[in-house]
């Protein structure tokens, strides 16, 4: 995904309240905010309401943040909370061999980020939100387990379960 | 071979995901809850105000309205000047209307009744004047909670040999007819006296006897 550059004085603008500097914001930051919860979530009202509730979270607690540069990751972390609030009674971790094979990087097709997505909105709902908190946006096992309210351990084993998940997956769309 | 490694392959397409876009009510939808928040009335911090408002005020009036403390070692009766002190129980019966006399004499603000020790305090209070009767304490006054012919306290047959002599000190509160009746003979404990109409018992009164040497 792009990454996405703010102007400090919209920041500023939003900061102080001004209804039209949020609607810039909104329109600038929503398919980042709503890509993420569908994804975490795989329900469009799911989705659509964590993303009514971290926009008004925005714009109540933006003034409290203290460096307006990491706007755009704070506003993922929220994001990324109220879906995994959300959907906590999706999020099933299931149990898994700790001493995992590593994934065969052998692959003997190409794909794109269509079958990917493809692919990964088919992942279980543990896996899928490990993989997404840690392989798309970023955050380390530590973070994600600390999120998710599991173990280190248990987000590496799901992350690697959801990349064999994901390879099995995308040979079969491609083979369709 | 290199290009169809898939960990690549994953990290290359990770960043060309397909993003989704919300639909088009749902900035009107932020912008009703975001109307809501600002629309509501802090009632929460307002309660809390007027909790903490209503506490001061209640602790003001309470200092200000205070309850006119005697000095209970000083007979009241003996510091009026010029005022015949009763020898019989009429002193009882009569005291309290005397002291409404003094009470509604006192009505100015600036004024300092005789018989208040603590004068600078009483100059803020403007004391009501009472329109009850006078308490007769033989006739309306029982000892609360004790049978004192039981207990050998007292024995209305018996018989002094010698007549004695008491003076006798009265104070009460402004607020109530809470008085205490000092005499200088008697026990050792206070008897407690409170008013033997059960149906409004508005007043007690304690005496201490101490016989007269």
């Amino acid at each position: 995904m792009n990454q996405i550059q703010l102007d400090s004085e919209l920041i500023e603008r939003v900061i102080s309240q001004e209804r039209k500097a949020q609607f810039q914001l909104f329109e600038l930051t929503k398919r980042m905010v709503y890509s993420l919860a569908f994804r975490m979530l795989n329900d469009e009202e799911l989705a659509h309401d964590v993303l009514q509730d971290t926009y008004v979270e925005v714009f109540q607690q933006i003034r409290n943040l203290k460096h307006p540069e990491a706007l755009i990751s704070w506003m993922k972390t929220i994001a990324a909370r109220k879906s995994i609030k959300a959907g906590k009674r999706q999020f099933e971790f299931d149990q898994l061999d700790q001493h995992h094979d590593p994934v065969d990087n052998q692959f003997d097709s190409w794909f794109d980020g269509e079958l990917l997505d493809q692919a990964i909105r088919a992942l279980p709902p543990g896996a899928r939100a490990v993989f997404m908190l840690t392989a798309v946006e970023g955050y380390s096992h530590k973070e994600a387990a600390n999120l998710l309210g599991i173990s280190d351990s248990t987000s590496k084993s799901q992350l690697n379960y959801a990349k064999k998940l994901l390879k099995t997956r995308i040979q079969t769309l491609l083979r369709a | 071979m290199q290009k169809k490694d898939f960990d690549a392959q994953l990290s290359k397409n990770l960043k060309e995901l397909p993003s989704y876009a919300p639909s088009d009510m749902a900035w009107d939808k932020i912008e009703e809850k975001l109307d809501e928040q600002k629309s509501v009335f802090p009632w929460r911090i307002f309660m809390i105000a007027a909790s903490l408002a209503a506490l001061f005020l209640v602790a003001f009036f309470l200092v200000k309205q205070e309850t006119v403390q005697f000095e209970p070692q000083q007979p009241i009766a003996e510091s009026i000047p010029g005022r015949q002190m009763p020898e019989s129980d009429t002193a009882q019966k009569t005291k309290p209307i005397d002291q409404n006399q003094i009470l509604s004499d006192s009505n100015d603000k600036e004024s300092v009744p005789e018989i208040i020790t603590q004068s600078s305090r009483r100059r803020e209070f403007i004391p009501e004047i009472s329109s009850r009767p006078p308490i007769l304490i033989r006739d309306e006054l029982i000892v609360k909670g004790m049978d004192l012919e039981a207990r050998e306290k007292y024995n209305p047959i018996a018989e002094t040999k010698e007549e004695t002599y008491h003076s006798v000190a009265i104070s009460w509160g402004l607020d109530k007819i809470k008085f205490q009746v000092k005499t200088n003979f008697g026990a050792q404990n206070p008897l407690l006296l409170e008013s033997s109409n059960t149906e409004k018992r508005d007043y007690q009164a304690r005496i201490r006897l101490t016989r007269k040497k």
